[in-house]
């Protein structure tokens, strides 16, 4: 009996010597990420996941000579279903579930294979498209800014028009152009983390340079004016 | 030591001093408890956060409670019942393959209403015991060998065609233990690599899949957005945690990009949160876990319950153990929970219930007759 006992504690305290052997090499790997080459590891993994962005300054909105707004932006939100490898079914799951919600939503194909799905939701039905955006990382919510002007040829024309360039409106025509640049203000710069879907990671988004707005610009001219054609 | 062992006593009653049992159960309780706070670390961004660590934790109170009643029950009845146990845990693994659900491309759990349970991890003590118990009838030598490692290879087959190959390692893992303590043959040993090597060989012969998923580890900087791709993520996830972590609750990295940070990926989400420092002394409380194990293992009657009580322990180690070099890159990816900690009831009834019954062996409910007797007499 003892000498079994004492064959047997041999033995197990031969394994036991492996388990910590593996161990040690374990911990060893650990500390080696973890403390040795984190930087090298971190920068690497920050180039996968880490992007800057640009947000929207708010354009300066362009006034009559009796302070009557002529031109002015407002933003909108739209519901995209946006291409992956996620196959026909699930996309179908995902509508269906978008439509328990917003039950006017529908195909409307802008690119070979992302969809519209809504334009313009309302900030409540965003909140309660929220838990689908996780379930389903295809659907995502875009922001979209639009310049809007009061609602006459005339005007039209005289105002101008703008275009998205580097995350923020310029004027490329009429007084958008001419007072470009004390309407378009600095666009802000973020950081955040995006995931394998390329969505943001909560508690991730890190504001790098704040927005500026631009300024309002005052013409010397009224709105009656220039619907007449006297400028 | 000796005055140490004085106060490691296997039950209740047998000493006045911490009791070795009591201690098994504290920590193996505690560690399931650290499980819990690592699954809410790892799904506190989910659309139901405490879904995963609520259902966790009525695992642990219910595995508690099986393991407690397991160690009541005299080991005699496991031992005399194993060839029926044998066969209906058998029974459950090839049933699998057949009324099973598919999860994550393995065909390896029974559906019971929402819950999902895994044959191949409710059988791991069992198999143990089997092994301890069929072990015992064969000759010492190559007999012995060939005839564990017979049982061993229709126990596994099931589980390979689940496919669950991170299983079948840890049950060879198992075989290799059981083998070595009941006076197993180095030389017969190797045979068990030399036959993985073989066979690994023929599969990449026909499977280019694995042949590269082998290179991604080796390489992984070769295509970092294929093959290499877990590795990097697992690497990216240590790195960001550091020495001091993230902060609790801020395993972003863990969330984002690694595969069941709940599960498979719990010890690396654990250290994004909590760093070197918090994830280190994790594997020595483990290693503590296994050393009284070791002690109580000691205390056992026969041979047989000494190798069946410290297997359970060193089975339990090695699946840790697999599960956190996984982890920290040291081996290649493979699907594998870490013992107590990650999220699945059965994983986690399963180590209850094996450590229960080797509570049991290693008590002294029943009294022995001869102090000679050995497994094979037993």
């Amino acid at each position: 009996m003892e000498n079994s006992t004492d064959n047997f504690k041999i033995r197990a305290s031969q394994l036991l010597w492996c388990i910590l052997i593996w161990a040690i090499l374990a911990s060893c790997w650990l500390f080696y990420y973890s403390v040795f080459a984190r930087q090298k590891y971190m920068e690497l993994g920050n180039k996968i996941a880490v992007r800057q962005g640009t947000y929207y300054a708010g354009r300066g909105r362009i006034l009559d000579k009796n302070d009557r707004v002529l031109a002015w932006s407002e933003k909108y939100f739209d519901l995209y279903l946006i291409s992956s490898e996620e196959d026909q079914n699930i996309r179908n799951m995902a509508l269906h579930k978008v439509m328990e919600i917003l039950p006017d939503a529908a195909f409307h194909r802008v690119k070979d294979s992302d969809f519209l799905l809504k334009r313009e939701i309302a900030p409540d039905k965003i909140l309660e498209l929220e838990p689908l955006l996780t379930k389903f990382p295809d659907l995502k919510i875009l922001p979209r800014t639009e310049r809007k002007v009061v609602d006459y040829a005339e005007v039209r024309n005289y105002i101008g028009r703008v275009e998205f360039k580097d995350g923020n409106q310029h004027g490329v025509s009429g007084i958008e152009k001419d007072y470009d640049s004390i309407l378009a203000g600095t666009c802000g710069i973020y950081e955040v983390m995006l995931d394998r879907h390329k969505n943001w990671v909560q508690g991730t988004w890190l504001l790098k340079r704040k927005a500026i707005s631009g300024n309002d610009v005052k013409l010397d001219v009224s709105l009656d004016e220039i619907k007449t054609g006297v400028k | 030591m000796k005055i140490l062992d004085k106060y490691f006593t296997a039950f209740p009653g047998e000493s006045p001093v911490f009791p070795l049992a009591m201690l098994i159960q504290g920590l193996l309780f505690m560690l399931g408890l650290w499980g819990c706070l690592a699954i809410y670390n790892a799904t506190m961004y989910a659309v139901s956060p405490f879904y995963f660590v609520g259902r966790q934790l009525l695992w642990l109170v219910l595995g508690m409670g099986l393991m407690m009643l397991c160690a009541r029950i005299p080991f005699s009845i496991y031992r005399d019942n194993v060839e029926l146990l044998t066969v209906l845990f058998y029974i459950s693994l090839l049933a699998v393959l057949i009324f099973g659900v598919r999860i994550n491309g393995m065909k390896g759990w029974f559906m019971v209403g929402n819950i999902f349970i895994q044959p191949s991890e409710l059988a791991k003590g069992f198999f143990i015991l089997a092994l301890c118990h069929f072990g015992g009838k064969f000759r010492p030598g190559m007999r012995r060998f060939g005839g564990m490692a017979l049982i061993t290879l229709l126990w596994v087959l099931p589980i390979a065609l689940q496919p669950d190959f991170g299983t079948v390692l840890v049950y060879i893992a198992g075989f290799v233990i059981v083998y070595w303590l009941m006076n197993g043959s180095f030389w017969h040993l190797l045979l068990v690599p030399a036959t993985l090597f073989s066979i690994a060989g023929w599969i990449i012969n026909f499977n280019p899949y694995l042949l590269n998923r082998i290179l991604g580890y080796l390489c992984p900087e070769l295509d970092p957005l294929g093959f290499g791709w877990h590795i990097r993520q697992f690497q990216f996830t240590l790195a960001r945690g550091g020495l001091w972590g993230m902060k609790w609750g801020k395993a972003l990295w863990a969330n984002s990009y690694l595969p069941l940070a709940h599960s498979d990926s719990v010890f690396a989400s654990l250290a994004e949160s909590l760093g070197f420092i918090g994830t280190f002394p994790l594997i020595v409380v483990m290693g503590i876990l296994v050393f009284a194990v070791f002690k109580l293992s000691l205390k056992a009657e026969t041979e047989f319950r000494k190798v069946f009580v410290l297997s359970i322990g060193l089975l339990f180690a090695a699946q840790a153990l697999i599960h956190i070099s996984v982890n920290v890159t040291l081996i290649p990816a493979t699907g594998i929970t870490l013992p107590v900690l990650s999220y699945g009831g059965s994983s986690l009834l399963s180590t209850l219930i094996s450590f229960g019954i080797m509570l049991s062996a290693a008590g002294r409910h029943e009294t022995i007759s001869s102090s000679k007797v050995n497994y094979n007499q037993e």
